[in-house]
């Protein structure tokens, strides 16, 4: 078997017309379903850039009067 | 398409003598890999099934608690199970897997509704799938890793699938020939 047209039709129908509490609790009591302990949390879809830091390394006297362009940059 | 599946049981000869004279006796239940039925060993990640249902009658024979083997003699009985290609889930193929994860998705998008989440066990999942006419499922294929006595010994547990197995849930439906195939002593 595969997830044809007809099968993809014949599962969302299925889930389209169930109670979402009633599949809980036919999941948890008639299949075994158990609760969930995992504390993970879903994953973001994006990242937001709170705050930026710059910092510099003390540079070595040999390369005194060469400007750093590439500044250690720490992102907060 | 009818398909037809070489499958191997290890049990004690005492267990398949009583089968090969009535029937088997399904397992239900309890977190079973593939869901309720009887399972069988068959060709795939082997090409021994039948010497990995030995080592699973082995395995199974052996009292932890009471440190001896519950039998000795071990019986392997070999079937034919013949199943429409439209009622087997093989979770050896990409397709069987896609279907599986869909009925997954569509499940816990459907329970986020009520605010609460639940884990998802293969077994389970087919169980549900099946009872509640979602698919016609009667036979389900796949890879999974069994700790065999020397595993089990050595503590070894590896995440290396190293067996094909397929689960018949109505073996009077299914299997169309058994015969004890060998047997042997521990």
């Amino acid at each position: 078997m595969k997830l044809d047209e007809a099968t993809k039709n014949k599962i969302d129908t299925y889930f389209n017309n169930i109670d979402a509490e009633e599949l809980y609790q036919i999941s948890t009591k008639k299949y075994n379903f158990k609760p969930s302990s995992s504390l993970h949390e879903e994953t973001p879809n994006s990242f937001e850039i709170v705050k930026v830091h710059k910092y510099t390394t003390k540079t070595d006297q040999r390369y005194e009067g060469i400007t750093s362009n590439n500044p250690l940059a720490i992102a907060a | 398409m009818p398909i037809t599946l070489q499958g191997f049981h290890g049990t004690s000869y005492r267990n398949a003598k009583i089968i090969m004279h009535s029937s088997f006796n399904p397992s239900y239940g309890d977190e079973e890999w593939l869901g309720d039925g009887v399972y069988f060993f068959t060709k795939g990640l082997s090409n021994k099934p039948h010497k990995q249902a030995i080592e699973w009658a082995k395995a199974q024979s052996w009292c932890k608690k009471a440190k001896t083997y519950l039998y000795k003699r071990i019986g392997v009985i070999k079937c034919d199970i013949n199943v429409e290609e439209k009622n087997l889930l093989d979770l050896t193929t990409s397709d069987g897997v896609d279907l599986l994860n869909y009925i997954i998705e569509c499940h816990s998008k459907k329970i986020k509704e009520t605010g609460k989440k639940l884990s998802y066990i293969d077994g389970f999942v087919i169980n549900f799938a099946r009872s509640e006419n979602i698919l016609p499922i009667e036979v389900v294929k796949g890879n999974v890793y069994i700790k065999f006595s020397t595993e089990r010994i050595n503590d070894i547990r590896r995440r290396t699938s190293n067996c094909t197995i397929c689960a018949v849930n109505d073996p009077s439906k299914n299997i169309t020939s058994k015969s004890i195939e060998l047997t042997t002593t521990i």
